[in-house]
């Protein structure tokens, strides 16, 4: 592929011929709202609010980003009064449709649209973004479930309305569903404890290719089960999405740090993910980095215990110095991650999957996460924090910093005690 | 744009070619005559000819739609063109015995204009056929749809064997950029520029599909010229194909249209057993051969990325694109697709020449096929007008010319208002917009479209509202409801414009319509939602005063929406015939006979029966 290079907002990118503009777009560092776009499905193109004007001059018209191919000399604005008319409508459109589910809300009220004028209003779960759709049928390659109806009538649904044996109960479709939903897993395990008996009972991740084959022992209760607990352990995230080849969401990285956008972050540095009933939770990569090596880590709370938000979860120590983190959410604790044990520095390595911490059983999700920076903040809070940073560090002589302005790995022990204790009061006692 | 049949693009008609016989009647067989009793009419004239031994002598023909659809079952005798209109079987025995057998034509049967006694025998001095310019339907009527001989008679195949003989894929495309053809489904994309399009991309095989999925209510231009000239899409589909460099066709084509499935079928059998389907067609080496795609009745499966999702086998549904059919199309390949109309176009320009066909039609297209709109446009005519059917038009006619000349003017003596072109998404036209000239541009620049050519005229008992609250209704039905302008803006839509004709509506209504159409217009996924606010933006902007009347004084000035209107019968007119309380389907009209009755409008429901029944015209609805 060769590079073209098109204007963003008047600046000039070099991006790949026929890439889809979103991507450039964002990279820019510009805010594009979208609800049916995911990386690694294709474009669908269906809830048209990342449209752009392209074009110059007068000759412009209007394009969703997610599938509008660069080419050499393409000019693109972003920040149109037309961009912003059509999109402010577009929200209302969705706002009249399902004005009490919050990724909506949240989409409207960037966009400055506080309520709907229609008068057709219902309380609708499902936005029609097709995404469960499109994972079954693009990731999972099941295709259990599609559209029935047309218009305004359409909804998502299985064949003949019943639970259909294409399913595998993978899960995937609830966990990219932005307002949960789709309940496939719980259904489809539901059908099989009644229609299934003894080696009929496969499990679930075989089905998924994930394990070799195997009988499941426990009833369909995944919750109960080592080998759904150490695949959880291993990708921190729903196997399907996880082993499709480059299906799995990135980090990105903003100013110096890591940041992955589908979680929910304490002001402690702290994150939280939903899945279904239970929260889990760990440290980001601005806290590891801070930290630097952990040489121990002590978890304060065992399972069965009750715990509240920014209540001390854990006390991670290296090279001598050491910082008390904050759970992010209240709840019960269920587990605590068993490879904390052995080796420590799986934070380091992997702080967002396989470092995690707790999980827990969230008092109330939805409550609980109103108060954390939600993913579609989250990196510009991060480039707020990672600023506050390196005026603290200059602050304190510029010992962590490198002549570039790099933070130097494992500066904290280039800290005195009491610039090293300033830093952590200031990142780390939040929530 | 006064251009009488002798310089039509009509030859003589040829029934049997093989028979000697002395007199034609051809009869047509079209779905809206076949529908009104054209098969019962056709064996009581085999019946009545054979009774008067005139078998050999007389050829009956079935023949494609002959346009007039509203006089159905019709029937021209050729060679003198007589026409006969709504023949029923019992005129047949009185019919075959004078015209046939003792040669005087019969009166009774033939066409008088509304406002005239008079009758007027030959079709050509037909006001109805008179302005109306036969290219695309030029063999209409006047051969067996089912007879690929007679087709081959009126130089059927010749363009196609020009085209492998003596001219390159390039010249052909060439001809068809200088013919200035435009697309007749309704973008109006210049076809030679499409075929180029297609020669040069990348991909093999490349496809040939043509678009049969009509779909918009009350319109059959499509389904008349495949009943009527099956071989005429064949042939230039398979010119088309050479153009581009494609060896393999579709037609998608409704479910819903059995004769002119069954005509194309056999059309495509004939052609294959001539040779002119096939491998190595007129011995020069080119193969093309075409399948038909059923459609199963979605109207938005008339857009192409969804017609060609329909084809693949997945839900019609249009792919977001802003990669072009023509160079990834069907199964990702370069797929030409045009219309019916416009492939019917193809073979006559072949013969006759670009010269020919760019006189006809407006605007100069010598340096851009964008430059006018060049041929004619097949339209059905239907709505209140007296000769509904199927017109062709040169481009250029104005509207009044189609609505009184060819159409014959409002039926009833009641008063023209509105006429909407292109389809359930075209727009709302006034009177004051009925002498532009009827081309793609201008209709574009008036806020409707040309669309594939339906034509619905509504009179002044038409409610504006009712009107595009009646399409939006049909259109979000329609939509696949893949993107959020057109499946919830069209939604919000309907319900405001129900609002509004139920009076409960409040000020500010309009300003919302309108702000929501703008955002379906310009952000919708495909043409359908592009499209489908052109009813309620067009009649916004024609007649505003219609809407601000339902909503600031709920009334309704047509009478029509029922919330918005009471029924009383005027003391004055009433002769108290008692009709009117006969007719009422909830008794809610009461009165002695031969005194003035009255309305109980606790019980009327509105029907409008005693409107219509009333003879004095005493029953007021205001």
């Amino acid at each position: 592929m060769s590079l073209v290079t098109i204007k963003i907002n008047g600046s000039e990118v070099q991006v790949e011929q026929g890439e889809a503009i979103l991507g450039p777009i964002r990279a820019q560092g510009i805010k594009v709202p979208t609800l049916c776009h995911m990386d690694g499905l294709e474009p669908y193109g269906a809830c048209r609010l990342c449209m752009v004007e392209v074009g110059a001059g007068k000759r412009t018209k209007l394009v969703t980003s997610c599938n509008f191919p660069a080419n050499e000399g393409l000019e693109i604005q972003t920040d149109t009064e037309r961009v912003h008319r059509h999109r402010a409508m577009l929200a209302e459109l969705l706002l009249a449709r399902s004005p009490h589910v919050k990724v909506v809300q949240d989409i409207a009220a960037s966009l400055g649209v506080e309520k709907a004028r229609f008068t057709d209003t219902e309380e609708s779960d499902c936005l029609l973004c097709g995404l469960c759709v499109r994972v079954c049928d693009e990731i999972v390659g099941a295709s259990a479930i599609g559209y029935e109806g047309r218009g305004v009538d359409r909804v998502v649904g299985t064949p003949f309305y019943v639970n259909p044996d294409a399913c595998i109960a993978c899960g995937a479709c609830t966990e990219v569903c932005p307002t949960g939903l789709i309940q496939m897993e719980e259904q489809t395990k539901e059908r099989w404890r009644k229609e299934l008996s003894g080696n009929e009972r496969i499990c679930r991740y075989s089905r998924m290719g994930v394990v070799s084959a195997k009988v499941c022992p426990h009833n369909y209760d995944c919750a109960t089960c080592e080998v759904d607990q150490s695949i959880w352990d291993e990708f921190g995230m729903n196997a399907m999405l996880a082993l499709a080849p480059g299906k799995r969401r990135k980090p990105e990285k903003v100013s110096h740090f890591f940041v992955v956008e589908d979680r929910f972050y304490s002001r402690g540095h702290t994150w939280a993910k939903l899945k279904g009933d239970h929260a889990r939770v760990g440290m980001d990569d601005f806290a590891q980095r801070i930290v630097g090596q952990v040489s121990t880590v002590t978890l304060t709370a065992k399972p069965g215990d009750v715990v509240q938000s920014g209540q001390a979860a854990l006390t991670v120590a290296s090279n001598g110095h050491q910082a008390n983190m904050v759970f992010p959410v209240s709840g019960k604790v269920m587990r605590v991650n068993p490879l904390l044990e052995d080796d420590p520095t799986v934070i380091n390595d992997d702080c967002y999957q396989r470092g995690w911490l707790y999980v827990l059983e969230p008092q109330d999700s939805y409550e609980e996460t109103r108060k954390l920076v939600d993913p579609e903040h989250a990196d510009q809070w991060l480039l707020a924090e990672a600023d506050d940073l390196f005026r603290t560090l200059s602050a304190s002589g510029g010992a962590a910093l490198s002549d570039g302005g790099e933070l130097l790995p494992n500066f904290a022990s280039n800290l005195d005690k009491e610039s090293w204790d300033r830093v952590a009061k200031r990142f780390f006692s939040k929530v | 744009m006064s251009e009488t049949p002798s310089k039509n693009e009509q030859k003589p008609p040829v029934g049997d070619v093989s028979s000697s016989s002395r007199m034609q009647l051809m009869l047509c067989g079209g779905t809206a005559c076949v529908s009104s009793g054209s098969v019962k009419v056709k064996a009581a004239l085999e019946r009545e000819l054979a009774k008067h031994d005139l078998t050999d002598e007389v050829d009956v023909v079935v023949t494609g739609c002959n346009g007039f659809c509203a006089k159905g079952p019709v029937m021209v005798v050729q060679p003198d063109g007589i026409f006969y209109q709504e023949l029923k079987e019992k005129d047949i025995p009185h019919l075959v015995e004078e015209h046939m057998l003792k040669g005087r034509p019969v009166e009774k049967l033939m066409y008088s204009p509304p406002d005239k006694k008079t009758a007027v025998p030959t079709m050509s001095e037909i006001g109805f056929f008179k302005k109306q310019r036969l290219v695309a339907l030029r063999n209409r009527g006047l051969l067996d749809p089912e007879s690929i001989d007679e087709y081959i008679a009126r130089d059927g195949y010749k363009a196609l064997a020009k085209v492998l003989s003596e001219m390159t894929p390039e010249e052909v495309i060439d001809e068809m950029i200088a013919s200035g053809l435009r697309g007749r489904g309704g973008g109006g994309f210049p076809t030679g520029i499409k075929w180029k399009t297609c020669r040069m991309a990348a991909g093999e095989p490349k496809y040939v599909v043509c678009n049969a999925d009509e779909g918009d209510p009350g319109a059959y231009m499509d389904r008349s010229i495949v009943e009527a000239d099956p071989h005429v899409v064949l042939e230039g589909m398979a010119i088309a194909a050479y153009a581009v460099g494609s060896s393999k066709g579709y037609v998608y084509i409704r479910h819903e249209y059995p004769l002119a499935l069954k005509r194309l079928q056999k059309a495509m059998e004939d052609a294959r057993e001539y040779g002119l389907l096939g491998k190595n067609i007129f011995g020069k080496g080119f193969d093309f051969d075409i399948s038909i795609h059923f459609g199963a009745g979605a109207f938005v499966c008339g857009e192409s990325t969804a017609l060609m999702a329909s084809m693949e086998g997945h839900v019609g549904e249009p792919r977001a694109k802003y990669i072009h059919t023509v160079d990834h199309g069907l199964w990702d390949r370069p797929t030409n697709l045009n219309n019916v109309e416009t492939y019917a176009n193809v073979p006559v320009i072949i013969l006759r020449g670009t010269k020919w066909f760019t006189s006809i039609g407006t605007g100069d297209v010598s340096k851009s096929p964008w430059g006018g709109s060049k041929g004619t446009k097949v339209f059905s005519l239907v709505g209140k007008v007296n000769n509904t059917g199927l017109v062709e038009v040169p481009m250029g006619i104005t509207l009044r010319e189609i609505i009184f000349d060819i159409g014959g003017g409002i039926p009833n003596g009641k008063k023209f208002k509105a006429v909407q072109t292109g389809g359930p998404s075209g727009g709302v036209l006034p009177e004051s917009l009925l002498d532009i000239p009827v081309d793609f541009d201008q209709l574009t620049k008036v806020g409707s479209m040309m669309g594939s050519g339906g034509m619905i005229v509504m009179d002044e008992d038409d409610c504006m509202v009712d009107i595009a609250r009646y399409y939006i209704d049909f259109l979000a039905g329609e939509s696949c409801g893949k993107c959020v302008p057109c499946r919830e803006g069209l939604r919000q839509i309907n319900k405001m414009l129900t609002d509004i004709s139920n009076g409960e509506a409040e000020e500010g209504v309009l300003e919302l319509l309108e702000e929501t159409a703008h955002t379906v217009a310009e952000t919708s996924l495909c043409a359908l939602g592009g499209s489908a606010p052109n009813p309620v933006l067009s009649t916004l902007r024609y007649f505003r005063d219609e809407y601000e009347a339902h909503v600031r004084e709920k009334r309704c000035p047509a009478g029509l929406c029922k919330n918005l209107v009471t029924y009383s019968i005027d003391p004055v007119n009433c002769n108290g015939c008692t009709l009117c309380a006969i007719k009422c389907p909830q008794h809610a009209i009461t009165g002695e006979r031969k005194k003035v009755h009255t309305i109980d409008t606790s019980l009327c429901i509105k029907c409008g029966i005693c409107r219509d029944v009333c003879k004095q015209d005493a029953v007021i609805v205001k």
